[in-house]
């Protein structure tokens, strides 16, 4: 399982990252989280606003931090 | 929005308060109004501009982006409403909708006057402010 975390690196992008963290730990799953900050790669997936958060190339949420439930729903979902 | 910017976890870096500004942008007078509405309500840091044509044509990010805004704003120029045509297809429902034509303008294929725009800019931030 794959997590983009789409994002600058301003505080927004590190606490959606932190949640994500938090969200597989305590799921138990294994899964690679990638912070991508290239803008020509966040500007490829078509999203307009940042933070977002992509789960096995699936844009999850957009220009918000998802919290730790809903991204333990999205990744229990899988 | 570039890195070690210094904002807080609650500033407008990055994707600002959650306030989204969506204009149809057509190609008449009341069309033309709106996207000149939407720059000048994000250059006031009302909120921030998204592409409406990116929702209506499906494309995954912008709709993602639409539906996790925390306000939605919506302004259609014409009584064709493709605007919200557009987010109702993308099962979306915005939190401030605003209509040009209400406003008793009529429509045209002329550039739209400084007047009848700074009357539209007022009735919008009127409706975004109504709606907290």
């Amino acid at each position: 399982m794959k997590i983009e975390i789409l994002g600058m690196g301003c505080p927004k992008c590190k606490k959606l990252t932190e949640n994500a963290k938090k969200a597989v730990e305590e799921l138990g799953v294994k899964a690679d989280i990638e912070k991508v900050e290239d803008m020509d790669k966040i500007v490829a997936y078509g999203v307009m606003m940042t933070p977002s958060l992509v789960l096995d190339g699936k844009i999850m949420s957009s220009g918000k931090i998802a919290s730790v439930d809903e991204i333990k729903k999205w990744v229990g979902g899988k | 929005m570039s890195s070690g910017c210094g904002c807080s976890e609650n500033s407008s870096c990055c994707s600002g308060d959650g306030t989204v500004i969506y204009a149809c942008s057509g190609q008449s007078n009341l069309g033309q109004i709106t996207n000149e509405v939407a720059l000048r309500l994000r250059e006031a840091s009302v909120g921030t501009m998204a592409c409406l044509v990116g929702v209506g044509s499906g494309v995954e990010g912008m709709v993602v982006g639409a539906r996790d805004a925390k306000k939605s704003v919506l302004i259609d120029g014409c009584p064709v409403k493709c605007g919200l045509k557009a987010f109702e297809k993308a099962g979306i429902k915005p939190e401030v909708y605003c209509n040009v034509s209400d406003l008793g303008l009529k429509k045209s294929s002329t550039r739209p006057s400084e007047g009848d725009i700074n009357k539209v800019l007022l009735y919008v931030k009127g409706m975004i402010g109504g709606v907290k």
